[in-house]
Formats: structure tokens, sequence, C-alpha cells
């Protein structure tokens, strides 16, 4: 008896870290009780199709329910991905302006490494402000504004010039620039995360 | 202007299938139905959308299940069409039924 229920144990949590993992990924687009029950829904059929329609299945669902939080309010989301973009500006200033603080860094990999600090920083701050002003479509115009942006960078560094600089600076640079748009998605996420708990620890609490 | 209460055609055979399922209905035995009974393979992504825009509209209810080992603990969302939901269903069905009426291709018979 005990084997068997220490087997049960190891079954349910080979099943639940996946699950736990879907739901987590799914809550950042809807609401923690429907991440729930679509992760249970989905975990309940991997057992016939496999853990890659499994994933694959999560993904999709992810994406179905981030087109439909644009496509409901699409005006909300685009001043919200606006407001993103104009949030952005301000930490590439900031950054420009310590750096300018000390003459000697300026154009030195260590000048351009505080500025791709400050707007990665930037980036992460941005997204999570973007959640924390609008909890529901925070995260699909963060997606959203994540996409266009990486798309447009790409297309734009694959066609411009190369500019006159030294390699490591212009390295640092491209690879800031690429890195913004997940670093955006990444605030949205861990801002969103920090909104489900604190709603589980306060329905917990009203108990 | 009035909010439109118009179905879509998905979303009038997911109501079908929640009415043919009774106190069963959940996002896998839903899938099921339409894929058995309707021949749709619907995606969970465009199921999941549609159940919450039909909760949003008042058509549908749900309530949460029992947690189970065998979906990670995690409980079952039920749904249940409500007198809404129905309305807008029949609605739905009368409007084709009257457009088909008559239609030889639809119904194999002579026009009226």
């Amino acid at each position: 008896m005990r084997s068997t229920g220490w087997l049960m144990g190891s079954i349910s949590s080979e099943v639940s870290m996946p699950t736990s993992q879907a739901e987590r990924l799914l809550s950042l687009f809807t609401s923690a009780d429907r991440a729930s029950a679509i992760a249970g829904d989905l975990t309940e059929e991997r057992d016939h199709r496999g853990p890659i329609v499994f994933w694959l299945d999560v993904v999709r669902t992810m994406s179905a329910l981030w087109t439909r939080a644009v496509t409901d309010a699409p005006l909300r989301v685009l001043m919200l991905a606006l407001s993103g973009c104009v949030l952005l500006v301000g930490p590439a200033f900031v950054g420009i302006a310590a750096i300018a603080l000390f003459p000697g860094a300026i154009g030195s990999p260590v000048g351009w490494s505080g500025l791709s600090l400050a707007w990665c920083a930037g980036a992460l701050w941005t997204g999570a402000s973007l959640v924390g002003c609008a909890p529901s479509r925070g995260l699909a115009a963060c997606a959203t504004l994540a996409l266009v942006g990486e798309t447009l960078l790409i297309a734009f560094l694959a066609r411009a010039p190369v500019p006159e600089l030294p390699m490591v600076p212009l390295v640092i640079a491209y690879a800031t620039s690429l890195a913004v748009p997940p670093l955006l998605l990444v605030g949205g996420a861990i801002a969103r995360r920090r909104l489900i708990f604190r709603g589980l620890s306060t329905q917990e609490h009203h108990r | 202007m009035a909010r439109t209460t118009n179905l879509g055609e998905l979303e009038q055979l997911i109501l079908l299938a929640v009415l043919r399922l009774g106190d069963d209905a959940y996002g896998v035995t839903i899938r099921a139905e339409l894929s058995n009974r309707a021949r749709r393979a619907v995606a969970p992504g465009a199921l999941y959308t549609a159940l919450e825009r039909l909760e949003t509209k008042g058509f549908v209810g749900s309530r949460m299940g029992d947690p189970t080992p065998q979906r990670g603990g995690r409980a079952k969302r039920y749904v249940k069409v409500t007198a809404a939901g129905l309305k807008a269903l029949k609605r739905a069905q009368h409007a084709f039924d009257r457009l088909a009426d008559g239609l030889n291709q639809l119904r194999g018979k002579h026009a009226h």
C-alpha cells in the first residue's frame, strides 16, 4: 500500500510539473482560474496526444488568448503600446545623461555597456509599468510591442549599412537593441505574475 | 444602440455541444463532442477564447469542479448554457431555418 502511494505520488509529480509550467504561461494572458482549468484540460489529453502536442497546444492557446486580448480592444492595446514606446525613450536619455557625466567613457566599451544596461533595465521597467497600468491588457500590449519592435529591428539591421564604429561598441549596440523587446515582455510577465500572486494571497487572507 | 448578441458559427456549435453534454461539459468533452458529432477539429485556443467570449456575453456560466491527479491537481471548469444563451441559440437557428427554407441545394426538396 505504501509503495503504491509512493508510486502515485511520483506519477502525480511527473504530471504536475509541466502542468504548473503551462499554467504559469497561460496565466499571463488569462485569469488564474481559467489558466488552471486550461492547463488541466491539456494535461488530461497529454496521455493520448503526447508531450510535443501538449506544448504546441499551450503555445497555440497562449497565442489565441493574446490575439483575443488585442482584437477585443484594439485601440486600448494600441494606446498602451504607444505609451510603452514613450516610456522606453526615458531610460535611454537617463543612460546618455549618466554616461555624459564621465566624458572619458563616451564612445568607450564601458560607456556603451552602461548605456545598454540603462536601456535593458528601462525595458524591464516599461513592461512592468504597462501591466501595472492595465493588468488585463498590459501584457498583450507588451507582446505586441515586442513582436513589432523586434521585427522592425531585424529588418532594419539586415538592410542598414554598417556604421563606421569600432567592433565592440557595435556588437554591444546591436545586441542591446535586439534584447530590448524580449526584456519588455519579461518585465511585463514578472509584473503579471506578481499581480496574480497578490490576488491569490488576498483571497487566502479573506478566507 | 443595443450591443450585438449574434452568435458566430463556432459559438453556435459550442453551445449545442454544451447542451448535449449537460453537466459534463468542460474543455476536453466539448472538443471531443465537436470532433465526434460535428466532425470539427477545434483547436484548444479557438475553443477557450470562444468560451471566454460566450461567458462575457452572458450566454454561458461556469463553475469549478474538484481537482484530480490525472489533471495535475487542477480542477475542471464546467460550463452551462444560460437562458440568454439558449434564447440567442434559438434565434440563430430560426434565422438559419428561414434562410434555408426551400433551397434545393440544402434540403433536397423542390422550392415552394
